[in-house]
């Protein structure tokens, strides 16, 4: 089962999350600040990190760089309430797999078909051909 | 000769008649005719000069009567109608008498249109008075040549300094009417500069006539150009040059500078960017002058171009010493006004900025403050579509369907809330009055008293007790109020009491007065990190708590009203017990003035 880490100090916008991510049989944990969100990140297996770059303590850019120092492969998507694509571009560039924007256009839908999609990122019938694609011998060495 | 009698005797007689009648109007009229008939016949503007005040028009009653004195030369006695004219006028109204009548009078005298021996009689009769003042027609004549120079300034300066404004008119009629002005440039350059100073702005305009018949630089292009400005009418500069398109090119950046404010008078929009253009092209590399495009920019709207400005100028501003150096090695007088002429007319730009400066003020505080809008939405619509989420799957209960409901109303609580935090900001009048500082502040500690007590928080202010400023009050109040808020957060929970302090000074800064109002607690202090982010909107350090005003807006809006009243505020990170911020506001907002 995956894991993913809510690192978010809105409270109510994090449960809503958590909860539609167990709905989909995703289990969540919220860090309600960056420190705390760092400290989990380290304790936990988490497979995706969703954070929110507006927090107190610790803000979610210097959180960002800190998990992609430890893990360059965990997958992070932000939230921003960042309209400005410049602002967004420098965050690609330390490496997130997606945003959200916060506002009118908020839609839960979104951002759990966005994480589901992340954690797997193929579907049962994809991997069943990548599986038949496969040789045969790569599964024989593999074994040994 | 005798039917010319009949003739003047029958206008005498005529006039007599309807005077003694009661009617005035038709005896003026009547007069009138008369000193047309026989205009070098004194006594018709006698009796004109009489009517005339009779019928209480003093100014038309003075015109008759220097007509007169202008008739009666080698009869000195006949200067008596005068001189009580004269002595009457000096009681109903001296303004007048020695602003406008006396410098007419003295400058007749100069051109001797009144005769030798009138004057004298004059000078007799009237001789408390400036008349007398045998020292003021020696400095008129002294006018005449630059090698004065020194001699006039300090006189003349004199006179602006008491606001002797009939001597002054005296020698700026003087000025005006002089023929020859190749040995007195320097002098009429000095003269131009006074009466623009003292708002002689028709007079100023005369002597700008004048010199321009016989030389025209750029320094008399760019003082016609402002003359007309300040007096709003541009008929003179219109009378006196040719706008042609080519008139932008050829001109200097101060010309540049006046010809904006020409083409906006003029409303036309293509010559007042084209002129604005030029001026980025050929002198953006100085600061003082991106500094002024910059302020246009923002007063014609230009958002885009102030932008770009802005940090062109923060570029500038690193290398500002360097160029102060270089342009101290090449100043070039006429072509390049000193830096300091500049920060001048920025100054004056200021004032009129103030109104720009407050809307981008707003709309920074409305970004944010959508922006934040953004967060109790967030949480509506999550809470919301997670329940649809369920319905879907057939799992919900009557708690999940409280909590929603619970979550909606808190939320637009929340946005309540916030909306009741900008509204003094956004509810701002422009009421300014005069208030006592300390006063003012310790009101606000008074109403504030009870949560102060409830965290054991003590208050302190100290320092100048006298000072006042002229601001908005109640923006001023939320300056203090969100301040002590914010240190009763910071105290909450750090330790079990504290102390507030206040310290009030004044200081004058670049001619301006402003008080410097210390603020600090002794909470945990402000990291020197997060020392210029806590004034960016919705920054905070606490765990948001609806209505307990941990959104971070208090500090956001205190830089907002602060810089709506042209204060500042700055963390002192030197300070180490705790938080401090350093907060100046201007005695009174700048409006050109000191």
């Amino acid at each position: 089962m995956n894991r993913v880490l809510i690192i978010e100090d809105e409270l109510d916008t994090a449960r809503s999350v958590r909860e539609a991510l167990e709905i989909n049989s995703v289990d969540a944990d919220i860090a309600k600040d960056g420190e705390e969100g760092i400290r989990m990140f380290r304790e936990g297996e988490y497979d995706l990190v969703l954070l929110d770059l507006k927090m107190p303590k610790m803000d979610g850019e210097h959180v960002l760089a800190v998990i992609r120092k430890e893990d360059p492969f965990v997958d992070v998507i932000v939230y921003t309430n960042f309209k400005d694509f410049a602002d967004i571009k420098k965050l690609t560039n330390i490496g997130i797999q997606g945003y959200i924007n916060k506002g009118p256009a908020a839609d839960l839908n979104e951002v759990i078909d966005m994480i589901l999609e992340k954690l797997a990122p193929l579907s049962e019938e994809d991997i069943q051909i990548l599986i038949n694609h496969t040789p045969k011998e790569f599964f024989d060495d593999n074994k040994e | 000769m005798s039917s010319r009698y009949i003739s003047q005797k029958t206008y005498a007689d005529t006039i007599s008649e309807l005077r003694s009648s009661g009617k005035l109007e038709q005896a003026i009229a009547e007069c009138i005719k008369a000193t047309k008939a026989f205009p070098d016949n004194n006594f018709f503007y006698r009796i004109l000069g009489d009517l005339y005040r009779q019928n209480g028009n003093m100014e038309s009653a003075f015109n008759a009567y220097f007509e007169q004195i202008k008739l009666i030369h080698g009869h000195p006695e006949l200067v008596r109608t005068f001189s009580r004219f004269y002595a009457y006028l000096k009681l109903i109204d001296p303004d007048k008498l020695t602003t406008e009548f006396m410098p007419r009078v003295m400058d007749s005298i100069q051109k001797e249109e009144i005769s030798y021996d009138i004057k004298e009689a004059l000078l007799l009769s009237i001789g408390e008075d400036f008349l007398v003042d045998k020292g003021l027609m020696e400095l008129c004549a002294k006018t005449n040549s630059d090698e004065n120079l020194t001699e006039v300034r300090k006189t003349v300066d004199k006179m602006a300094y008491e606001r002797n404004m009939g001597s002054i008119n005296v020698i700026a009629n003087y000025r005006i009417n002089a023929v020859n002005r190749h040995a007195s440039k320097k002098i009429d350059s000095y003269f131009l500069t006074l009466l623009e100073h003292t708002e002689l702005f028709d007079k100023a305009l005369l002597l700008i006539e004048k010199i321009m018949d016989q030389s025209r630089n750029p320094i008399i292009i760019r003082t016609l150009l402002r003359i007309c400005r300040k007096k709003e009418d541009y008929t003179i500069a219109e009378k006196l040059l040719f706008f042609d398109d080519n008139f932008i090119n050829r001109s200097d950046f101060n010309i540049q500078y006046e010809l904006v404010y020409y083409y906006e008078t003029r409303q036309d929009e293509h010559l007042l960017k084209v002129t604005l253009q030029k001026m980025k092209e050929s002198a953006s590399r100085s600061l003082p002058i991106s500094r002024t495009l910059y302020n246009f920019y923002l007063r014609f709207n230009m958002f885009e171009e102030a932008k770009e400005m802005s940090e062109h100028i923060k570029l500038l501003s690193n290398t500002e010493k360097q160029h102060r150096y270089n342009v101290t090695n090449s100043r070039i007088d006429e072509q390049f006004e000193s830096e300091q002429g500049v920060w001048f007319k920025l100054k004056e730009l200021v004032s009129e900025q103030e109104h720009n400066r407050q809307m981008i003020a707003l709309s920074d505080l409305l970004k944010g403050f959508s922006h934040e809008l953004g967060q109790p939405i967030t949480n509506i619509r999550y809470a919301v579509q997670l329940h649809q989420m369920k319905i879907q799957r057939g799992a919900t209960s009557k708690i999940d369907l409280e909590n929603l409901l619970a979550l909606i109303l808190r939320q637009t609580k929340r946005i309540d809330d916030m909306l009741a935090r900008f509204r003094p900001i956004i509810s701002n009048n422009g009421r300014a009055e005069w208030f006592n500082v300390t006063q003012r502040i310790t009101g606000i500690f008074e109403d504030m008293s009870s949560r102060l007590n409830m965290h054991c928080i003590q208050y302190l202010i100290t320092g100048d007790t006298s000072i006042t400023i002229f601001a908005d009050a109640v923006q001023f109040d939320q300056v203090f109020y969100n301040l002590i808020l914010n240190s009763i957060q910071a105290l909450d929970g750090y330790k079990d009491s504290g102390t507030i302090k206040v310290d009030i000074s004044s200081k004058k800064v670049k001619q301006i007065y402003q008080v410097e109002i210390s603020f600090f607690d002794d909470g945990p202090g402000i990291p020197i990190e997060i020392s210029k982010q806590i004034f960016e909107p919705f920054y905070s350090t606490k765990a948001p708590i609806s209505g307990s005003g941990g959104e971070g807006l208090g500090l956001f809006i205190v830089w907002n009203i602060l810089k709506m009243l042209d204060g500042s505020i700055y963390v002192n990170t030197s300070y180490k017990k705790g938080a401090k911020f350093d907060i100046t506001i201007p005695v009174k907002q700048t409006d050109g003035g000191t």
